[in-house]
């Protein structure tokens, strides 16, 4: 078992998973020092987004070390504190999905930022986003399906291997499907509301890493939709003999992220799976069926925290305790937990592939006790 | 301090008294002080400025050329809230008897918070914009009643705003526009 | 102890009006009040010089030169707000260039020496006054200041016995903006004044509570 604060070795693959109830985000090492960050999140009690934190813990100075930050999509779960990953990483490339980069979704951040009593929506998180590459004058670059996003060729190291980020998603027709869901949310909104957290993601980035002989394939929250989705993935740029042996589980597990062809073709057996749950309101994912359904095709399944995590009540004034106690009795934090689970391996030996569990995260078996 | 002030309920008047230059001419309202049932004080003499309970008689009015209009709000009601606690509030899901929502506490900071609230706490005025994403201001606090009796509740209300004109859209496709044009890609 | 007994906000606005737009059936229809809020709406007066309504938590009057929202019940200061942007949003060419953005506190002390005592802090008698008068009190205390932030204007803090709670104190502050070029200027349209009730509303609201606070802590 290593150092909770030793950074992986050179020749390591490391797959971390940050995912505090509500938020996700990922710190992936590529080799050789070099890392990529994969959407942001962060941890009430934290200024900084956990990838970042988690970094400067290990001693890894993100500012030249990180070389791609990923936005797979703009919901606010997976965007905050994102301006802060994106201005820190200074030598990083911004990846995004091409519908980031079309007028709607600009419209509605231009619409919100604008109106600064609706505060708090990931639209502004992007907002700052795209001010900050339009002032450091940092071009993103675009994540379409099968174009390869970043790539590090090995130096003639005996450790060293090739590393390579290719865009397995969004494709044209999803993004104009987003395209025009952004166009239709515009004539719906307004001042008076912030997007709903629950609406689809249909154009999604989905990542297929590959190191050496080893792939990591990143389902971020792509939700299978028939002729779209997991299955248009499946049937085109994903349909390779590359079969990944990490996987992180699409849409916190939850049954509309599953798609059956993705396990029996894109993925070796017993594969390393990562997710992070989603807590908000009532909806807790994966419920007890999706972990089902997932320890089904493997045994390696690890969650970074409980999706049964109680809300936790914090003291106020008893006359105030004895109202909320009348009026909204289940009122509490947010469940959050500053859980990761942590995946290092030397690409092509198997016996190297350990998984180290921190701060509340544990087995998808678990997940439910 | 040894003395009572005047009538000082007119706070938002007072505010005014800066808008108002001294010399600032008025209007002259045709009509009774009954009809229009505001209350005037004397041209040019701040320090007269009555109490809300003194009414000028029709015929002082028009016996200045430029009266100016002093206007008081209505007394605070007698029946009010006492507030405790306030938060921003978020609807996540609505269903048949209740909805929940993330809060955000005005009254102090810290991290959000979740809640089940009933329907039946919804105005029938705010029904309807009750849905997913909208905003809402809750108050926890004390019904205080005329008697003095004190009934413990909340109050909910939520965000009116118009939504985005027309031409507000149209301002904001052409700064996406202008802004995608400085954004060079890879 | 010290209490607030009673807290009001206000919003002034300074322009060029046309009060008999400002009806509750106007702002019903633009969905700015509840169509049932709007129907039982107390009505004083409409015309074309004035118009004075109130619903259960706010009370509004217009005259030509002048709009002002004042909270009737706590916590809907945020509501008010929103109310006066609202409006001017739909009514964004309306011209007018200076605003206030007003709190009022009534607190209580717990007895007369405390009360006293404040007024002494606030305006001490030693020296001048009690050299020029006989039993000199405080009456009222107006204090300006400039504006803190990049906006035009300033703040002014009243202070003076309450005549509501007693022994008690009453606080009032005006947060002044004012977004004309100049005096002689016609004023902006208040998309503009909209623009700083937006950006500036959380810092006033903090400012004016720590006044309040600070004022309150007086010994």
């Amino acid at each position: 078992m290593s150092d909770a604060a030793c950074p992986p070795r050179p020749d390591e693959v490391e797959v971390s998973i940050f995912g505090p109830g509500y938020g996700e985000s990922l710190a992936i090492h590529l080799g050789s020092g070099s890392w990529a960050i994969v959407d942001s999140c962060v941890l009430p009690d934290l200024l900084t987004p956990a990838p970042l934190d988690y970094l400067n813990r290990i001693g890894v100075d993100p500012s030249s070390a990180v070389k791609v930050v990923v936005a797979t999509h703009w919901h606010d779960d997976h965007i905050r504190g994102l301006a802060d990953v994106v201005s820190t990483c200074r030598s990083a490339s911004f990846v995004c999905s091409e519908a980031f980069l079309k007028e709607e979704l600009l419209m509605l951040a231009e619409a919100y930022t604008r109106c600064r009593v609706t505060t708090r929506t990931g639209v502004c998180e992007f907002d700052k986003v795209m001010a900050h590459l339009e002032e450091a004058k940092r071009p993103p670059r675009v994540a379409l399906e099968g174009r390869i996003l970043w790539h590090q060729v090995k130096r003639g190291s005996p450790v060293d291997f090739d590393s390579e980020i290719r865009a397995l998603a969004p494709s044209d027709r999803t993004v104009e499907i987003a395209r025009r869901t952004m166009a239709a949310l515009i004539c719906d909104l307004g001042p008076q509301r912030r997007l709903p957290v629950l609406t689809k993601n249909e154009s999604g980035v989905v990542l297929l890493v590959n190191t050496g002989p080893d792939s990591i394939l990143l389902g971020n929250d792509l939700e299978e939709a028939g002729i779209g989705g997991w299955t248009a993935i499946v049937q085109g740029c994903g349909a390779t003999d590359e079969r990944a042996i990490v996987f992180k589980i699409p849409h916190h597990g939850g049954k509309t992220g599953y798609c059956d062809d993705v396990w029996t073709r894109m993925l070796q057996d017993e594969p390393y799976c990562l997710l992070s749950p989603f807590i908000c309101g009532s909806q807790r994912l994966p419920s007890r069926d999706d972990c089902g359904r997932i320890l089904a095709h493997t045994s390696r399944g690890y969650i970074t925290c409980s999706p049964a995590l109680p809300r936790k009540r914090r003291r106020r004034e008893p006359t105030v305790e004895k109202t909320i106690r009348e009026n909204m009795p289940d009122l509490g934090d947010v469940p959050c937990s500053p859980g990761q689970v942590r995946l290092r391996m030397v690409p092509g030996d198997p016996r190297s592939r350990r998984v180290e569990l921190f701060a509340g995260a544990l087995s998808l078996e678990r997940a439910w006790d | 301090m040894n003395t009572l002030s005047e009538e000082t309920d007119d706070a938002a008047f007072s505010g005014w008294r800066e808008i108002i230059a001294p010399d600032a001419p008025g209007r002259q309202v045709s009509g009774t002080v009954e009809d229009h049932r505001y209350r005037a004080d004397l041209a040019g003499d701040e320090s007269r400025l009555p109490s809300p309970s003194r009414w000028l008689s029709p015929e002082l009015i028009f016996q200045y050329q430029t009266p100016r209009l002093g206007f008081v709000f209505a007394e605070l009601p007698h029946d009010r809230f006492l507030c405790l606690q306030r938060w921003e509030g978020t609807v996540l899901e609505v269903n048949c008897h209740e909805f929940t929502a993330r809060l955000s506490d005005l009254s102090q900071k810290g991290p959000d918070e979740e809640a089940t609230l009933v329907l039946d706490d919804v105005n029938s005025d705010d029904r309807e914009l009750l849905r997913p994403g909208a905003i809402f201001y809750l108050n926890l606090g004390y019904r205080i009643c005329q008697s003095g009796q004190r009934v413990r509740g909340v109050s909910l209300k939520f965000r009116r705003l118009p939504s985005w004109e027309a031409d507000e859209v149209l301002d904001a496709r052409e700064r996406a526009r202008k802004r995608l044009e400085r954004i060079v890609r890879e | 102890m010290r209490e607030i007994k009673q807290e009001s906000w206000s919003i002034v606005i300074r322009g060029d009006l046309n009060p008999r737009i400002f009806q509750p059936s106007w702002f019903a229809m633009q969905n700015l009040l509840g169509h049932d809020e709007a129907e039982s709406a107390k009505l004083e007066v409409v015309h074309p010089e004035v118009t004075h309504f109130s619903v259960d938590w706010v009370d509004i009057q217009v005259l030509r030169d002048r709009f002002a929202v004042r909270t009737l019940q706590e916590g809907h200061a945020e509501a008010m707000r929103d109310l006066v942007m609202g409006t001017f949003r739909l009514l964004r060419h309306t011209p007018a260039g200076i605003m206030g953005i007003n709190k009022t506190v009534h607190f209580s002390v717990d007895n007369r020496d405390e009360w006293n005592a404040i007024g002494h802090a606030l305006v001490p008698k030693s020296g001048i006054w009690n050299d020029t008068l006989k039993k000199p009190g405080t009456r009222a205390v107006l204090v300006q200041g400039e504006r803190p932030d990049e906006f035009k204007g300033y703040v002014l803090v009243r202070i003076e016995p309450s005549p509501k709670v007693q022994p008690g104190v009453f606080i009032e502050i005006n947060d002044h903006y004012n977004v004309t070029r100049d005096d002689k200027a016609p004023p902006p349209a208040i998309a503009e004044l909209m623009k700083v009730l937006e950006q500036a509303w959380v810092d006033s609201v903090a400012r004016a509570d720590a006044t309040t606070k600070r004022i309150m802590e007086i010994r």
